[in-house]
């Protein structure tokens, strides 16, 4: 599972740009006797046929990154961000570039050099140590993406990384997938990486509408705010995966959440709910796709998302692991 | 803001003009010399001309040119018109942004009048189809069509609500760059909706 996810963060993929995760995938799920193809929409769809109602898992390929927007007559780099970037957390990050440039975000508040007062995008620009506007278009243009420089680190069971969102929930769809024991099945299983969900959770609703499943269960990160006091929400790191009954974009279905749960307990394995006000997953576009699918999601609890250093415990990916799998197999 | 319409009570405007009634800048399409432009409503009409155009030409499969109705709030027109059509591919041909004013630094002038048509990389709502946005700009070098990249990646299309219709559609946006927007006395080139005019139907002739 570690390794899974090693090579799953330091893959590069902002939104649109989720070729070289996509061949992570399909080299970890090259041996499964399953059907992998890529939709119209870009996205890998792995297919267990199987007796049984269809069920859709999904997981997103892409992160949150960065986007040229300019190049100034210096040869610094102006940007602007693909999905939701968070402007405090940006000054002095390392950017990596699909081509393997690096940068460094700074900012050009004339009045304050210092400390910045004004943190917005527009302020901010990336030196990737081009001497001059020429040197710079040689390496970068207008379009190009990046993502924050993906610097894995480990420490017993907890993982320091960008883009754990949402690559925790491809390795767990991984893991899954390498697991299922395929005759114990109660489903026709689709398990969907998507694209684009950061921009607007856009590949899940083509491929839902593509596979109009009877029922979905999304996989993808949560906000842990263990570490304010009060908590502000009842989210751990290392108390399992959380079964979601509520964030800001949808209420999953009652009858699937209480299964899931079920199976949590009978299983033994830990297991935390989940309501939270801000924030979606592709779970929300699932649930409304043609005239509705039965939708549910399992959330990995994350601390610090949208930063370059998320945190994850391993344990709760395993354990969500445990948990779909056993939803999923009699 | 209020409007006055020279009433002198309430009840002499309430003969004229009712709750709910709409209200349109009143201003005259006009050249300022042979290539500039001014008027209301450059967004979207311009893309409107481009759309009754390009449909007159032939091309090797079936165009449907969608005028859509109620982009401004909400893209709603659009929502509609891709689902009854299903197309295979979008492009979406709009009036945008231009901030080139001698005040505005580089990189947030967004597009420059009379640099060609503007080719959207990304906005708010859409990153456009990476291989057909390569084609487009190929095609755009070889003719030496001048182009330009949007700059700023701000604003939205009737393109984000095309792209997602059933199981997808590649989009892309093309636009003419437009001055003041969004007020009663926009301003274009002539020079750029025609160069917009080639390279769309070149692209389409290459499809």
């Amino acid at each position: 599972m570690e390794d899974i996810l090693e090579k799953l963060v330091k893959a590069f993929g902002p939104s649109s740009k989720e070729e070289k995760v996509k061949g992570v995938v399909k080299e970890e799920l090259k041996k499964c006797d399953c059907e992998i193809n890529e939709d119209k929409f870009g996205n890998l769809v792995v297919h267990i046929p199987h007796d049984g109602p269809k069920l859709m898992l999904a997981s997103h390929l892409d992160s949150i990154g960065f986007i040229v927007t300019d190049i100034d007559k210096n040869g610094l780099i102006r940007f602007t961000s693909i999905g939701g970037l968070r402007a405090t957390f940006l000054l002095g990050s390392r950017v990596l570039f699909e081509n393997g440039i690096v940068g460094t975000v700074y900012h050009d508040d004339k009045d304050n050099p210092w400390e910045p007062k004004e943190l917005k995008v527009e302020k901010f620009f990336i030196d990737i140590g081009a001497k001059s506007k020429k040197e710079a278009q040689a390496l970068i243009n207008i379009g190009t993406e990046g993502i924050f420089y993906p610097l894995y680190s480990r420490n017993g069971d907890r993982v320091i990384s960008p883009s754990l969102d949402d690559r925790s929930g491809c390795a767990v769809l991984i893991e899954l997938v390498k697991n299922v024991k395929k005759k114990n099945l109660k489903y026709d299983l689709y398990v969907v990486f998507t694209v684009q969900e950061e921009i607007g959770v856009k590949g899940a609703r083509t491929s839902t509408y593509e596979i109009t499943p009877d029922f979905g269960i999304a996989v993808d990160v949560t906000s842990a705010l263990d570490y304010t006091d009060p908590h502000l929400n009842a989210l751990e790191l290392g108390k399992g995966p959380a079964i979601k009954v509520m964030d800001g974009g949808m209420i999953t279905n009652i009858e699937l959440r209480n299964e899931l749960i079920e199976v949590s307990k009978k299983n033994k394995i830990p297991y935390q709910l989940e309501v939270i006000t801000g924030g979606t997953t592709d779970a929300f576009a699932m649930q409304i796709t043609k005239e509705g699918v039965k939708t549910a999601a399992v959330s990995i609890p994350t601390r610090y998302i949208h930063t370059q250093g998320e945190v994850v415990d391993l344990n709760d990916l395993k354990n969500a692991v445990s948990l779909i799998k056993s939803f999923i197999e009699k | 803001m209020v409007i006055d319409v020279g009433a002198k009570s309430k009840e002499e405007v309430q003969k004229i003009v009712n709750i709910g009634d709409f209200i349109g800048f009143d201003v005259s399409f006009e050249s300022l010399s042979d290539d500039t432009y001014i008027g209301k409503a450059f967004d979207d009409r311009l893309g409107c001309a481009l759309v009754s155009e390009i449909i007159k030409e032939k091309f090797n499969f079936p165009l449907i040119g969608l005028f859509s109705s109620q982009e401004e709030v909400g893209l709603r027109g659009a929502t509609v018109g891709a689902f009854k059509y299903t197309p295979d591919i979008s492009i979406t041909l709009e009036g945008t942004i231009s901030a080139d004013f001698p005040d505005v630094s580089e990189h947030e002038k967004c597009t420059t009048l009379g640099n060609g048509p503007v080719i959207t990389i990304k906005d708010n709502s859409v990153i456009t189809d990476h291989k057909l946005r390569e084609k487009l700009v190929k095609i755009a070098e070889r003719l030496k069509i001048p182009y330009q990249f949007k700059q700023v990646f701000v604003g939205g299309t009737d393109s984000s609500r095309i792209q997602l219709t059933k199981s997808g559609v590649k989009v892309l946006v093309v636009a003419v760059p437009v001055r003041y927007i969004h007020s009663p006395v926009s301003l274009f080139k002539l020079s750029d909706y025609e160069n917009t005019k080639k390279l769309i139907i070149e692209f389409l002739k290459s499809l």
